[in-house]
């Protein structure tokens, strides 16, 4: 051993959450700096930094030990001991982990206490530092042959009776002593962060958290000269490091991960199950005579699948998919898993991938060797069915859930930060407001306007640490959907922590850590537009005796893309949106692949590439389709020469800029982590460089990366955006074609989608549809068709109670226990045995009309029936003096609904304005649309939606609605910022700009706004959904 | 003029104590926070912050999305209060029946009668509280009628002062009141509006048990009161007004026992005008008004006892410690002696007391050390959680003793004694410090790193063992200074 070199064997990262001040990633490239071959990562509690730490190890050629600083209760009681704990062996680690789980188990979240019996069960494949005397006499003997005495030295006086103990009960015992610093951060510097999480860790200040602080700055990690010079007077116990680092042999790499066995027929092999299962679906898909290329394509899948061993995952998605379909549960794949014919045919997919020539090794590939990546959307009401059957199935110890760290944000950090600094709370709410969001400094401008003095010492500090701490972890909680599934305990492979719902335990890793190790993952996602369309499907077979399913809904229907091209999408999945339907007019989809496109066109990748307009002129025929080199063209054919689909820049990464299977993989992880600043942009220069040397224009190799760097932000491989099409076009058919039934289903999966219910109701009743108020005698919890009297629709929706504000389902169960009709008021209030709010909601909502009662009577009468609701029997008071009030009037009705269930069935508030509008000539929205471009024009409308998409460089979007349609308006960034007030709080507002109307898309770009003066209260208007 | 009452109205007292303390924020849109916290609810919006739609009850997170430059502190309950007093001290000098409103803190009744002939007429009376105010820098109006919450209802609606000359026109008046400014209770409000009733008139107008029956107790009460079906007498507050006993001295003069022997005069008149009260001293102002010309006119004392006493001689003898290191800059003109009043804490006397602290002997014995060498001379230790010595105890004044309490302590633990300051070392060539006898060992350093956020202190500390045996404890400052900062024993 070289003198003075050592491996620092107690470091925690910022994974040890609120203590850690440094990214494992710092002290490992530190580590590296120092010269240090190894270092272990023990974070407290948990094994939180360690795949990051692991991950970038690899690329610095540092060891990265694993273990833990385990927080141990003492026998006796008292306060929790520390130990350090580094795993020799695999089975060691999971021993660990295990421990760990259940310290986890019987804490409060974020905590964990071990008993000193679970640490010694965890003993063997295991080395252990104690830190104090009783510690290392309560294990020593467990550990015996793998204890250390740990001297840790601070510069703390406080430290010289613990040593003194350790030393004394280290030579009783024969444990050797190994010498160490309880590193907090990579360098110096980063001290003042950790003062700072330590603050926030125990919700004090820094002027009030005294001795809760660390006395110094002694906790970085340490040269091999400083360690010498701190421990010169035990150079053995430095000279050990090295030596318990070689004990310590495992290595993350080591988790080999085995899928858990399926319950197999008799006599079946996980192999010979797939490969029949799969056939089976074939057959159903395409009759007994499967086409050849399904045919050679499934042959090809299952041998890969076979070779890399994956049929049991196949296995487990088939069998959760089964669940589904058991239960009348809506779900399908999405993601890359729509490449694979196996996946189609088993009936996880709906898309044919040999139809939609989509590309298996996007899903699987030999030379990757990764473990598939399945997500599976689920009706949203219904997932957490599917989720406690995959506890049930496979056990609460072999499956758990993937964590999602919640990191820091500019926002959060300067609340944290500021909070810690001890300056005013209202200003660091209003400055957390004002600040934007991910990654960016903390504005000067933006402290000033929160009333905070720049020049003051401690807002300078604020502004640096605001910075340091950005994308820091502050706390763990639950991914939506991913699931880690094992055949042996999770929580040997990690450690498991109780969630905060009821029924959930997740473990230490995020959605990164768990693929940067390869393992296998299942996401089961809840979307609500699933919902919406199994619904829909019951609505049908209720009212039209059509059974429909999404196989089944009829293809390629002209007048399902003749409304698409019209942007007649409001509720339609995926392409409803403001920017989907200024697009759309344009794109004007006529097949289902136009629509795959449709959706993939309109994100951050191929906007922020600038792809778009290119491959606009292109469809239009404006532009001749070329390649920038002869090789591309095959990777660009399907959508005209311009990339769009992800796996098409990946392609290109290959093909065009000479990528290895290695870096394109590497990139295509980079952009996963999008989040991780700066990952990315590593790229740039190699991708764009050897662009350019092969010859293709410098202007489409930046376009290219650009939109690699936008993929970052959002951007969605062929095969997903085919998945989503898919929903897109049954829906869209559903509207087309039973808009009644479309809008029932809506408003029941509500919340879900781009609108507030009142668009919808609007959108609804501008199709025809009949739509009646809310009746308590009439309405059920959720919407319901009635048959109609008229109008292009077959039924009028009736709205449900559910909209009422203020019914919960308390009520529900209250009001679906005593259902009507009800005779009268009093019969009503007796039976439901409502409390006086939900009373008096129902009275707001105009749902008591039917009991000879305007609003305002109502409201009186139901205050009078609630104050002798303990009566028996008779609520009816007698005698009592009347008191009338002055009816609604028609706007006030549609301000009423408005407050009172965000929608009106009566009336659009706009309505009652026209008159006033019109004679001052100011014209309704379908007039507006109407009109030829370039003209001055001043429009009045309601704002439903404001938006300004990070692609947009500072455009803000806003439609505005009336009864008549939506108007679109552009702001640029002066306009909106001039008429901030105006423009970001009106609900409803005057705008005057330039008409602009191109490709039959049109927009009013907006110079002026206002408040309206109209005479008359704008009464009640419904909410808008505002920068999304 | 029997019959008569008149309302000061400080609308949103707490909003205009802030506006008053906060001038920089004038020209923003302003609000009360119950807590300095995101979270915390709103309890009083000023105009610009109503007209960007913040209310009181929202949350002031909610409000900021509402209206980026809002600004907000929370106004601390004995800050209006003190402000309230402020306010009943000055309104008390217009009318000597000054009653506040136990609900609404701005609002004070007051009684005119027999003011008239002192002031010419109501209206120029009227004139004068309102002066009041305004000398407070505070807005608010004033109106003279004939019953309680009415006259209240319509300084709701007028800026200044209104006298009114009927109970009808009263009524009328207050009937046309908004619902919106009576400072309802929310639900109450909210409720009224949503039925259309605006105004004071439409809520009168409602059924009064049926109000009661829907709206509650509350409700009821304020419709009764709003009708002038509630005719509370006036409760004025009573003030205890300080008692002053002034003497001038002819020649002057600054001889102190000369002085003293002044004061004692002044002191048992005091004395006896607060037993005839039935009330003790709880504090003396002694004021000596110097000899001019005098760069400083006054000489002021503030003596405050043990506790509320009547007896002379122990506050004489306060007073006597107190000047007997004084030095005048002049002679003394004239002597005021002005007294708060206190209760007497009433406590029974033990008889058979034994020999045990005598807690009262301590406070006495306080009271005079405070009186001898100013209200800080005595202090108690408390602990405090830092990591530099000097901030791990601070020193607060004390007034009374506790019994001590002390930990029980390890056998053979040793003591660090702390020097109430660091003491410089001298250091020798290689840098180490010299003491006499000198250093034999050094053990260290520890280092104390910290308060980066107001100024950073670094020290490395070190034991130090002299030859003679002695432990010390010293540091070494960034500068390679050394200094001692305690010893061990």
């Amino acid at each position: 051993m070289t003198a003075g070199r050592y491996v620092p064997l107690w470091v925690k990262s910022n994974g040890s959450l609120l203590e850690g001040a440094s990214h494992p990633e710092e002290l490992v490239d530190r580590a590296a700096e120092l010269g240090l071959g190894a270092l272990a990562i023990t974070d407290r509690d948990s094994m939180n930094g360690l795949v990051r730490a692991w991950t970038r190890a690899k690329e610095r050629g540092v060891r990265v030990i694993c273990g833990a600083q385990v927080s141990v209760a003492p026998p006796g009681g008292g306060p929790a001991r520390r130990v350090v704990v580094l795993a020799r062996t695999r089975e060691g680690y999971g021993r660990l982990c295990r421990a760990l789980t259940l310290g986890h188990a019987r804490r409060p979240k974020g905590e964990s206490l071990v008993e000193v019996r679970e640490l010694a069960d965890a003993a063997d494949g295991n080395v252990l530092c104690a830190l104090d005397a009783e510690s290392l006499e309560w294990l020593a003997e467990p550990f015996r042959g793998r204890a250390y005495a740990l001297v840790a030295r601070h510069r703390h006086e406080g430290e010289l009776a613990t040593e003194a103990a350790l030393r004394a009960s280290a030579k009783a015992l024969g444990v050797p002593l190994v010498a160490a610093i309880e590193v907090l951060y990579h360098h110096r510097r980063r001290r003042f962060l950790a003062d700072v999480l330590a603050c926030v860790r125990h919700g004090t200040t820094l002027d009030a958290a005294g001795r809760r602080l660390r006395p110094n700055a002694e906790h970085a990690l340490p040269s091999p000269a400083e360690m010498a010079r701190r421990f010169a007077d035990l150079p053995d116990a430095v000279a050990r490091t090295l030596e318990v680092a070689e004990r310590a042999a495992f290595e993350l790499s080591e988790l080999r991960y085995r899928y858990p066995a399926e319950h197999l027929p008799e006599g079946e092999s996980e192999r010979s199950w797939l490969t029949a299962l799969t056939w089976q679906g074939a057959r159903a898909r395409f009759g007994e005579d499967v086409p050849a290329p399904m045919r050679r394509q499934l042959e090809r899948e299952l041998a890969v699948i076979e070779e890399l061993e994956y049929g049991g995952y196949f296995l487990t998605m088939w069998d959760i998919v089964q669940f589904c379909r058991r239960h009348d549960i809506l779900c399908q794949g999405r993601g890359s898993a729509a490449n694979s014919a196996v996946c189609f045919c088993l009936g996880i997919t709906a898309i044919d991938p040999v139809r939609m020539d989509l590309l298996f090794e996007r899903f699987l590939s030999r030379e990757r060797a990764e473990p598939p990546d399945i997500d599976l959307d689920i009706e949203h009401d219904r997932r957490e069915e599917v989720i406690q059957y995959v506890y049930e199935r496979w056990g609460r110890r072999r499956a758990a859930m993937v964590a999602n760290v919640v990191r820091y944000r500019t926002k959060s950090a300067v609340r944290d930060v500021g909070k810690a600094l001890g300056l005013p709370a209202t200003a660091l709410d209003m400055a957390s407001k004002l600040s934007s969001g991910w990654g960016e400094p903390l504005a000067p401008e933006v402290l000033a306007q929160a009333g905070l003095d720049l020049g003051a010492r401690r807002v300078r500090q604020l502004r640096r640490l605001v910075d340091e701490l950005q994308s820091f972890p502050r706390h763990l909680s639950v991914h939506p959907g991913g699931f880690l599934l094992g055949a042996e305990p999770i929580d040997t492979l990690c450690p498991v922590e109780p969630a905060t719902m009821p029924g959930r335990t997740v473990v230490q890793w995020d959605k990164q850590d768990v693929e940067d190790l390869g393992l296998f993952k299942v996401d089961l996602l809840g979307l609500g537009m699933l919902t919406q369309i199994h619904r829909c499907f019951e609505l049908l077979r209720a009212h039209e005796g059509v059974e429909l399913t999404i196989a089944t809904v009829p293809a390629e229907d002209p007048a399902t893309y003749e409304m698409i091209g019209r942007a007649d999408t409001v509720g339609v999945f995926q392409i409803e949106s403001r920017a989907q339907m200024s697009m759309l007019p344009r794109l004007r989809p006529k097949t289902f692949y136009d629509l795959v496109i449709e959706v993939a066109i309109v994100r951050p990748g191929p906007i922020q590439g600038d792809m778009v307009h290119p491959y606009l002129r292109r469809r239009e025929g404006v532009e001749p389709v070329t390649y920038p080199h002869p090789s591309l063209a095959r990777i660009l054919d399907k959508t005209l020469g311009v990339p769009i689909f992800q796996e098409q820049v990946m392609k290109l990464a290959v093909e065009a800029a000479g990528y290895t299977p290695g870096e394109a993989d590497q990139l295509r992880r980079d952009i996963a982590a999008w989040r991780s600043r700066g990952r990315i942009d590593e790229h740039e220069e190699r991708l764009v460089g050897r662009m350019i040397a092969r010859g293709i224009p410098r202007d489409f190799a930046e376009r290219v990366f650009s939109q690699i760097r936008g993929f970052g932000e959002y951007g969605f491989p062929e095969s997903h955006a085919a998945s989503f099409a898919l929903l897109s076009y049954v829906t869209a058919w559903l509207k087309c074609h039973h808009h009644d039934k479309f809008t029932c289903a809506l408003l029941n999966a509500w919340p879900m989608g781009f609108y507030q219910p009142s668009t919808l109701v609007e959108d609804a009743r501008r199709h025809g549809v009949e739509v009646l108020p809310i009746d308590v005698n009439e309405s059920a919890w959720e919407c319901t068709l009635e048959r109609s009297g008229g109008g292009p629709h077959g039924h009028a929706v009736r709205m449900g109670l559910r909209f009422v504000k203020g019914l919960g389902e308390r009520e529900r169960a209250r009001l679906e226990a005593a259902p009507p009709p009800y005779a009268d008021l009093a019969d009503f209030a007796r039976r439901a045995a409502l409390g006086k709010r939900a009373l008096e909601a129902l009275a707001r909502a105009g749902a008591l009309r039917r009991f000879g009662l305007d609003r305002r009577d109502a409201l009186w009468a139901v205050r009078g029936l609630s104050a002798h609701a303990k009566d028996a029997l008779d609520l009816a008071p007698r005698d009592a003096p009347e008191a009338r009030f002055r009816p609604l009037v028609g706007h006030e009705e549609v301000s009423w609904d408005y407050a009172a269930s965000l929608h009106s069935a009566r009336g659009h508030p706009m309505a009652r304005l026209r008159p006033a509008l019109r004679a001052r000539g100011v014209p309704d929205a379908a007039t507006l649309n109407a009109m030829a471009g370039r003209r001055r024009v001043t429009y009045v409308g309601m704002v439903i939606c404001r938006q300004r998409p990070g692609t947009a460089s500072g455009v803000t979007f806003m439609t505005l609605e009336d009864e008549t349609g939506f108007v679109n308006l552009v702001v640029w960034r002066d306009v909106f910022e001039r008429y901030a007030m105006v423009a970001r709080g009106a609900a409803v507002i005057e705008v005057e700009g330039a008409l602009q109307r191109e490709h039959g898309v049109v927009h009013l770009v907006a110079e002026r706004f206002a408040v309206p003066r109209l005479g008359a209260p704008t009464g009640e208007t419904p909410r808008s959904r505002n920068f999304h | 003029m029997s019959g008569r009452i008149a309302c000061a109205d400080v609308p949103a007292l707490p909003l205009q104590l802030l506006a008053r303390e906060r001038k920089g924020w004038r020209d923003a849109p302003l609000v009360v926070v119950e807590a300095d916290a995101p979270e915390a609810k709103i309890l009083w919006a000023d105009a610009r912050a109503r007209a960007c739609s913040v209310r009181p009850g929202m949350r002031y997170a909610s409000a900021l999305a509402l209206c980026r430059e809002l600004r907000a502190a929370p106004v601390a309950a004995e800050a209006v209060e003190a402000l309230r007093v402020e306010l009943l001290a000055a309104l008390s000098a217009r009318t000597p029946r000054v009653e506040p409103d136990a609900a609404r803190p701005g609002v004070f009744w007051l009684d005119p009668a027999g003011l008239v002939p002192l002031f010419g007429a109501l209206d120029a009376w009227a004139i004068h509280v309102h002066d009041t105010l305004t000398d407070l820098e505070l807005t608010g109006a004033v109106v003279v009628g004939f019953s309680r919450l009415p006259c209240w209802a319509i300084t709701r609606g007028i800026d200044g002062v209104l006298v009114l000359s009927s109970p009808e026109e009263e009524a009328a008046r207050a009937g046309r009141a908004r619902v919106v400014d009576l400072d309802l209770p929310a639900e109450l409000c909210e409720a009224l509006l949503a039925l259309d009733v605006t105004t004071l008139a439409g809520f009168l107008a409602l059924p009064r048990g049926e109000v009661g029956v829907r709206f509650g107790p509350v409700a009821s009460r304020l419709h009764a009161g709003f009708a002038g079906a509630l005719q509370v007498p006036m409760q004025p507050a009573h003030l205890e007004p300080p008692v002053v006993v002034e003497a001038e001295l002819e020649p002057p003069d600054d001889d102190v026992h000369r002085l003293l022997f002044c004061i004692k005069g002044g002191i048992h008149a005091l004395m006896a005008e607060l037993g005839r009260r039935a009330l003790a001293l709880g504090a003396l102002e002694l004021t000596l008004e110097l000899e001019r010309p005098n760069r400083t006119p006054h000489h002021r004392e503030r003596l405050e006892p043990a506790q509320p006493t009547r007896d002379a001689l122990a506050l004489l003898e306060l007073v006597r410690l107190r000047l007997a290191d004084r030095r005048l800059p002049a002679r003394v003109e004239r002597v005021a002696l002005r007294a708060e009043p206190a209760r007497l804490d009433g406590r029974q006397l033990e008889l058979f007391a034994g020999r045990r602290r005598d807690p009262d002997a301590a406070a006495r014995a306080i009271a005079r050390l405070r009186a001898a060498f100013g209200p800080h001379a005595a202090a108690r230790a408390v602990l405090r959680d830092a990591w530099l010595p000097e901030h791990r105890f601070a020193y607060e004044p004390a007034a009374a003793l506790e019994a001590p309490a002390p930990e029980p302590r390890e056998k053979g633990t040793l003591v660090r004694r702390l020097f109430a300051a660091p003491a410089p070392l001298p250091s020798d060539r290689s840098g180490r410090p010299r003491t006499t006898p000198p250093l034999v060992a050094l053990s260290g350093p520890y280092r104390i790193q910290g308060g980066w956020w107001e100024q950073e202190t670094l020290r490395d500390y070190f034991f130090g063992e002299r030859a003679d045996g002695a432990l010390l404890w010293l540091y070494r400052a960034p500068s390679g200074g050394w200094f001692l900062h305690g010893d061990v024993d």
